[in-house]
């Protein structure tokens, strides 16, 4: 508490400090404040059909999260404050309910020419993030903000150096080990030819917590199996840029030292191994006119960098290992997601768009992905149609072909998923589109009305076997929309089981940058992945609801 | 091209970030919280039991040792193995092989354990240096320096082991081995064993005796000459040695009929196959230029 106590102070300070300066400003350079709010609630109905059976279908029936943040740019100086709370929150972990709040992330930039300098927490990442990358998903309950100072020398628009060192968040707290990182970015070309080359270096530090623990743990091993656990972990990686006129060509290799890391067998049993760890990936794309290509190999070979071995599952992550799977947004078609196996996996994605006219394209996409053993991780085959039949009405349709593992994915035992899924989806505007007057009140402005159309039907015989979605979406644009959608176990995987639906109702409303939601689902238990980032979630049923804004 | 100031600079930016990256990968760090190895004390230690004289001087058909210096990385020791099994095969019974897994080329492949053990390192060191063999595989024969080389050579390239075990099984040992005494608890997986060694022909020489755990039958992942096999069966691994490396003083200038019991207990462990694991024990020399080995018996753990 003294800790935050202190941190609000220094703020406070830092923020006189500034106001002196202001006043030494001009009398106009008040400065500027921002921010944003945003809170959801959650209430839960407990459904037994679909499994619902975690804390909060059993005691404490809501929960509550809130995130409040503050930015203020005066002089060169920028403050951030955001406070953030949860109240028997699902959200960080969904087994568990989680409470607790406070200052959720401060800190203070100041620019001096081209220097930058950074203090409290801070987000940022080396290149593509393969090596080090601090980011934050709130909808996924994760935050890996690092705690610490960051120095960025920028001598000219075309060299970048920059250096940090801190803990990463741990909500409220920090984790014990210590991180530092240095990263260089240079612009340059021949010809024609851009490149942008860049280099990263990062040490992350064990803390002595942390080591006894490995070291009861290794002592209990075999003596085979026993290892000198290293305190500090050193990463580093290379990459670069290519871009000639429509073609782009990305390349990068990190390699880490050997650590200890919990490496998980065929089994789902754990073991503590000393293990080095690489990754290698590019990606070359390419578009002429109508016709795009994207084409990216990954191979990955225990690239586990976490702050500690022992932070489980999304927790204590340093990096970011980009997935090699086309990201779907649709209900279907995404069930089964995929994040990078940070333990090992090769893998290649292809994906193609072609445009015959302004009405008409395709896109074609292909992604395979297997373990260093060969066993298959992931494949897919996808094809997608879209077409303008006329100014209201647009629609699209396609197939979608998978192979999923399951027991890796999911973490727990299951057969190899098998799937196809047929999609269709179509969106029309009623009446024709209005024209504003300038000067037109917002209050005034007739609302544009439009419905759209989602169909979709998943046929497999794993898992919970066969699924059919229905969407319906009326929008009364920008104020209003209406949503209700039903996916229905139309064959369940065993004849025994009961068809279930799980549909859903959603109604927002927007008023100016305000907008509020609230919505009754019930959804299947699964992976949810944002960006490639998965996680596993039990089933859910209930009320959600939230209210966001920004000024 | 004259390269630009601008570009001189991100060249030293890119050497100056190798450079720290190899000296912080290169610092070495303290760590005495883990134990790699089991203390030292009564267990895994031959102890010289008793010595009498007897006139039981039997003289036993000659054993032949090969140990194999070999290692998961390197693709040309699978034939080395299959080598010594075709010796083995050739002269059943008549021979004893340790497989030495070292140096580099031995390193653990990601996901698949280190074969390598302290005891196999010290043995790598006492008789090729701290850096153990110029390359792999290699072996040597009853440690004895062999003059088919040119020029004579402890070890010797697998090709011609067979010539040199040949060589050896003709000769008379001056001693001999039996075990005497073995019991393995299953559930603590503790091997007592007794076994005794009597000379045959009295001797000025001094003797020494060592004994090592092998295991054999087990899957790995191996280098091959143009492939790797992850279930590749490796065969006669040292998996330690009872005695101190170099060997347990029992006898300076023996009589004819001396005999000297040696015992040690030892605790297998779990990662081990107990059902696939022997014991290798040999009554050998110890001097500057003249390691040979007199005789050597094996027998099961189980």
């Amino acid at each position: 508490m003294s800790i935050r106590l202190l941190t609000l102070i220094t703020l406070l300070g830092c923020v006189s400090v500034a106001k002196a300066q202001m006043q030494a400003q001009p009398q106009d350079d008040k400065g500027h404040l921002s921010g944003d709010v945003e809170v959801d609630a959650t209430w839960f109905d407990r459904d037994t059909l679909i499994g619902t059976s975690t804390t909060q279908y059993l005691h404490e029936k809501s929960s509550t999260e809130g995130w409040f943040t503050l930015n203020y740019l005066i002089s060169g100086w920028s403050f951030t404050a955001r406070y953030d709370m949860y109240n028997n929150s699902a959200l960080l972990d969904p087994t568990i309910a989680y409470t607790g709040q406070g200052l959720g992330f401060y800190q203070i930039d100041k620019k001096i020419d081209k220097w930058e300098f950074t203090a409290g927490d801070f987000y940022d990442q080396f290149g593509s993030g393969i090596l080090f990358r601090a980011w934050q998903n709130r909808y996924l309950g994760l935050d890996y903000a690092v705690q610490g100072v960051r120095v960025q020398y920028t001598p000219d628009d075309s060299l970048m150096i920059k250096g940090f060192a801190g803990q990463q968040k741990d909500r409220f707290t920090v984790w014990p080990q210590v991180m530092k990182g240095l990263n260089a970015e240079k612009i340059w070309g021949i010809g024609n030819v851009g490149m942008l080359t860049g280099a990263g270096f990062l040490n992350r530090t064990l803390d002595q917590a942390t080591m006894n623990q490995l070291a009861n743990e290794i002592n209990s091993l075999p003596y085979s199996q026993r290892f000198i656990p290293m305190y500090n972990m050193y990463a580093g990686t290379a990459y670069n840029t290519l871009n000639y006129k429509g073609f782009s060509w990305y390349t990068e290799y990190a390699q880490k030292s050997r650590e200890a890391v919990f490496i998980t067998d065929d089994n789902n049993n754990q073991q503590l191994e000393n293990l080095p760890g690489h990754v290698f990936y590019t990606g070359a794309s390419y578009s002429f006119y109508g016709f795009g290509l994207n084409v990216q190999y990954k191979s990955i070979s225990t690239f586990i960098m976490k702050t500690t071995p022992y932070a489980t599952i999304l927790d204590g992550i340093m990096d970011y290992l980009p997935p090699l799977s086309k990201q779907e947004t649709t209900r279907l078609p995404s069930l089964y997601s995929v994040s990078a196996q940070s333990q090992g996996e090769n893998g290649i994605q292809a994906e193609v768009t072609y445009a015959i006219d302004k009405r008409n394209n395709f896109d074609f996409n292909v992604s395979y992905i297997k373990q260093p053993d060969n066993t298959i991780l992931y494949r897919e085959y996808y094809a997608e149609y879209n077409k303008i039949v006329s100014k209201n009405v647009k629609m699209e349709m396609g197939v979608q072909s998978l192979i999923y593992n399951y027991a890796v994915y999911e973490g727990h035992p299951g057969d190899v998923v098998h799937t196809i899924t047929p999609f269709f989806e179509m969106s029309i505007r009623l009446g024709q589109p209005h024209k504003i007057a300038e000067g037109t009140a917002e209050n005034k402005v007739p609302l544009q009305k439009s419905i759209r159309f989602e169909l979709q039907y998943l046929s497999t015989k794993q898992d919970s076997g066969s699924f059919a979605y229905a969407l319906v979406e009326y929008n009364l644009a920008p104020k209003w929309s209406f949503a209700v959608s039903d996916m229905y176990n139309i064959i369940p995987q065993h004849a025994a089981d009961q068809k279930l639906n799980y549909y859903s109702t959603f109604i927002s409303y927007t008023e100016k940058q305000t907008r509020f939601t609230i919505g009754y689902a019930k959804q299947v238990a699964g992976v949810i992945c944002t960006g490639g980032v998965c996680r596993v979630e039990p089933a859910f049923s209930g009320i959600r609801a939230s209210i966001g804004t920004n000024f | 091209m004259v390269p630009t100031f601008k570009a001189l600079i991100m060249k030293k930016i890119f050497y100056l970030l190798t450079l720290l990256s190899f000296w912080l990968v290169s610092c070495q760090e303290v760590n005495d919280l883990i134990q790699l190895y089991p203390p030292p004390g009564v267990n895994d230690q031959l102890v010289l039991d008793s010595t009498y004289t007897t006139n039981n001087t039997s003289i036993q058909q000659k054993r032949v040792l090969i140990e194999d210096y070999t290692g998961d990385m390197c693709d040309n020791c699978p034939n080395a193995q299959t080598q010594s099994i075709n010796i083995e095969n050739a002269n059943p019974g008549l021979i004893s092989v340790i497989g030495i897994h070292c140096t580099s080329l031995a390193a653990p492949w990601p996901g698949y354990p280190d074969y390598r053990t302290a005891n196999g390192t010290q043995l790598m060191s006492y008789f090729f240096g701290i850096g153990g063999p110029s390359s792999l595989p290699t072996g040597d024969i009853d440690r004895k320096i062999q003059t088919i080389t040119s020029p004579p050579s402890f070890s010797v390239p697998y090709s011609i082991w067979p010539f040199c075990v040949d060589s050896e099984l003709i000769l008379t040992p001056k001693a001999g081995i039996a075990f005497s005494y073995k019991n393995y608890d299953s559930s603590s997986r503790t091997l007592n064993m007794t076994f005794t060694t009597s000379f045959n022909k009295a001797s000025t020489d001094t003797f020494y005796v060592s004994a090592a755990v092998i295991e054999s039958g087990f899957k790995g992942k191996q280098e091959l000459p143009t492939s790797y096999n992850n279930n590749f069966v490796f065969e006669h691994v040292l998996r330690k040695l009872m005695s101190p490396y170099n060997g347990l003083k029992i006898a300076s200038s023996p009589a004819l009929g001396a005999t000297y019991n040696v015992k040690f207990q030892t605790v297998l462990d779990p990662s081990w196959n107990a059902d696939s694991c022997k014991v290798v024990a040999f009554v050998h020399h110890r001097s500057p230029g003249n390691n040979t080995v007199e005789q050597v018996q094996e027998t099961t753990v189980k």
